[in-house]
């Protein structure tokens, strides 16, 4: 767990830094000029990112935490308003590591209410969708090989940064829930942090 | 659930009890007051894009150059509300173009008093401003919290249920858990919560806000009341029912609310005008009162001039309530009554205007099951995908609200419907239109024979697929012939476990036509159920044919 966030924050750094060093070339580094205030609200971003997610109630007796990689792609077509789909993978652990765990392809679609602060760009996301469970032993240590398929949601705050006029840290705090099994649901908190391309 | 239930009924008498009075005092105010119930700023007028947006400015030209020649110098006393509701004026953009046209006739424009009132051109001025012509988060957001705020007072309070004792410990439990599915009874699910979703999304609709962006208050509003207004834990079928139905039931009361509220009338008629449109819409009605909307003379917005149709019919059915025996010992013979209500102009709307046409009607019987159908279909987006006016092709997605009872089942919920639409012309007006759509049901609950919840419920929720096949022969006022299949899959996510519903509905009708007014018709129609359930539970198969002896009047 240590090990993939230093991982994810040495790339991060590293991008960072590689777009600062050449900002003088491409001369968008400046805070006016980052922002896309008054021309043209629209663009598309593609968005990858880590997350780890903390479960909640009785699912947390059986199931430990999970971490996620997924990737998002949409569109920002207003002033406020941003349109996007989320598909990804996440593995989570049995609780005492005696059994193998859980995988989940989720696939989401939802939107974000943002506020242009210039780099700074604070916003709320709801995103809902289809998680597909891959599981070998259910929830009461039953043996299965079942493939479910969940409505679930995700409720959360979440800022960008924007590196440059292209490129934007994002992290996000989400309330996740999902059904399973009717006395113990998937919820938990999500947090995830991940880079961000707007094309414009 | 009954303590539930009422709350919410007593809610909803409260805030139409005290909008009541303080509209009479407000609106009899009406022919005095320019500030209204509070001061208001000045706003930009906001005409909703709709097909209500229709350009008028021919006909205003012409009705407002009749009236110049009808005023003689001798009679230049101001021309009465009367007089100027008939040139057409409905908007300030109307206003600035007869403003226009009167300058350029070479008439001063303070000589436009010769043919407008003193009063008129007071208040209805091109400044004006609407109170929904600027989003307004704030107030949206504490309206909102007054919605959620007074039922559950009134429960924690005065009826003292349980269910409102709510505190950090229930919060805090309820996120761990999530969701579950509730127990209260078909009619509270199928109608209280839409009724309160309605009202979340009104609470940005009428604050500025369009169609979709006040559907996140639906859905916001209703989680907000599941995770935090409860003890319980949240019910899933509660916040689909309350805000896809909510918000669905919330569009079309705003749109119904703007047809009845004539902005340009006075005293008793204003006063009914302003009543009627609150009962619709209550919400509105409240922003009406504070931003003084409710007693100013000011020009209609676009959407006040939507073209609706309405029909009534009466008659009598015949209902077999097993079997197939018309003459039988099951059959009931009932009185029946109904509605169909036709929002906007079905040949000429608006595909990427949500709402600019919808469709709502109903059946009630003195039968065992008092509503037996209540349906509506709003569109949300559609595509024309070929052919001239004629003979056209369009695809439209639109939201559903459905609840049938009949002696073979039970079946309500909200459903997503894409619909391929054909029409074809058989002669100068009569046409021959076709239907073949898809739904998704999004949360269906149906009947059952082997579930019963601790709470009493006896039926089952779940999603599934369905399908619409309907032809009609028609010159767009009378269908003549109609024919119409229907049918739904219910997959419970819960009740009785694993099992399948398979719902049906097939119906033909003709309409005779006696007048432009009045029609009579007969209708048979069937209704069958097919469920599965998982052993040893045995299947069930229920058949409910009907007859219909009816005459219809067009309002």
């Amino acid at each position: 767990m240590k090990n993939t966030i230093l991982i994810i924050s040495l790339i991060l750094f590293s991008v960072s830094g590689q777009t600062f060093a050449e900002s003088p070339k491409i001369g968008t580094l400046s805070f006016k000029d980052s922002k896309p205030a008054g021309k043209d609200w629209s663009s598309l971003f593609l968005e990858v990112e880590y997350s780890y997610t903390r479960h909640l109630g009785e699912y947390e007796k059986v199931w430990g935490s999970s971490q996620s990689g997924t990737i998002a792609f949409g569109k920002k077509y207003s002033k406020h308003y941003m349109l996007y789909f989320k598909t990804g993978y996440s593995q989570t652990a049995e609780w005492e590591n005696t059994r193998d765990g859980n995988s989940m392809i989720p696939l989401l679609v939802g939107g974000k209410y943002y506020f242009d602060l210039g780099t700074f760009m604070p916003y709320f996301a709801f995103t809902n969708g289809f998680n597909v469970i891959s599981q070998k032993y259910d929830n009461f240590g039953n043996q299965t090989d079942d493939i479910l398929v969940k409505y679930a949601w995700q409720l959360g705050v979440g800022a960008y940064v924007h590196l440059s006029r292209n490129f934007a840290v994002n992290t996000t705090v989400s309330y996740n829930s999902s059904f399973y099994y009717i006395d113990a649901q998937m919820t938990g908190f999500n947090y995830a942090g991940g880079i961000a391309y707007f094309f414009r | 659930m009954i303590y539930k239930s009422s709350a919410l009924q007593i809610t909803t008498l409260l805030i139409v009890v005290v909008m009541f009075t303080t509209m009479l005092s407000s609106a009899a105010e009406c022919g005095n007051s320019h500030e209204g119930f509070f001061k208001i700023p000045k706003l930009v007028l906001k005409e909703d894009k709709g097909i209500g947006s229709r350009d008028y400015s021919i006909d205003i030209r012409s009705n407002v150059q009749t009236l110049k020649f009808n005023t003689s110098t001798d009679s230049y006393s101001k021309r009465s509300l009367t007089d100027l509701n008939k040139t057409g004026l409905r908007n300030s953009n109307q206003l600035s173009e007869v403003n226009e046209f009167l300058k350029s006739d070479n008439i001063s424009e303070n000589s436009r008093a010769r043919y407008f009132s003193d009063k008129y051109l007071k208040d209805v001025n091109s400044d004006f401003k609407y109170w929904e012509s600027e989003k307004r988060f704030g107030t949206a957001v504490w309206e909102l919290a007054i919605i959620e705020f007074i039922p559950w007072a009134l429960s924690k309070y005065i009826m003292k249920p349980g269910w409102a004792n709510v505190g950090f410990q229930s919060w805090w439990s309820n996120i761990q858990n999530g969701w579950e599915y509730d127990g209260d009874n078909f009619l509270t699910n199928n109608f209280a919560h839409p009724y309160h979703g309605n009202l979340y999304f009104n609470s940005a609709r009428t604050n500025g806000y369009n169609f979709w962006e006040s559907v996140p208050f639906a859905f916001g509003g209703s989680l907000l009341w599941e995770y935090f207004g409860e003890y319980y834990r949240p019910s899933f079928n509660d916040w689909i029912n309350t805000s896809v139905s909510g918000f669905n039931l919330g569009e079309m009361t705003y749109r119904v609310a703007n047809l009845v509220t004539d902005n340009t009338t006075r005293g008793s008629q204003r006063v009914w005008s302003e009543i009627w449109g609150a009962l619709l819409n209550p919400v509105r009605g409240f922003n009406r009162l504070i931003s003084g909307e409710a007693s100013k003379v000011h020009p209609n917005i676009a959407l006040y001039d939507v073209p609706v149709r309405l029909y009534v019919d009466g008659g009598m059915r015949r209902v077999v309530k097993s079997g197939s025996d018309f003459a039988g010992d099951s059959v009931s013979t009932e009185g029946m009554v109904g509605f169909n209500l036709i929002y906007g102009n079905e040949n000429s709307f608006d595909l990427d205007q949500p709402f600019s046409r919808f469709r709502v009607w109903g059946h009630i019987s003195n039968g065992s099951s008092k509503l037996t159908e209540l349906f509506s279909y709003g569109l949300l987006k559609g595509w024309k995908l070929g052919g001239k006016e004629k003979n056209k092709q369009v695809f439209t997605l639109n939201i559903t609200y459905n609840f049938m009872t009949n002696p073979a089942f039970e079946f309500g919920g909200p459903a997503l419907l894409g619909v391929f639409t054909l029409k074809n012309m058989l002669g100068e007006k009569t046409f021959l239109k076709s239907d073949l759509g898809l739904y998704a049901v999004l949360m269906g609950s149906t009947s059952t024979e082997y579930f019963y919840g601790e709470d009493g419920r006896d039926y089952d929720f779940g999603p599934g697929p369905g399908i619409l096949l309907s032809t009609s022969i028609t010159d767009g006022t009378w269908n003549y012939v109609s024919a119409m299949y229907q049918g739904f899959t219910i997959l419970t996510m819960s009740g009785s476990p694993d099992s399948k519903h398979y719902l049906h509905n097939a119906l033909a009708s003709f309409t005779l036509p006696i007048n432009n007014y009045f029609g009579i018709g007969l209708e048979a129609s069937v209704f069958w159920r097919n469920s599965f359930y998982k052993d040893p539970d045995p299947d069930v198969s229920r058949t409910s044919p009907m007859g219909r002896l009816f005459f219809i009047t067009k309002l």
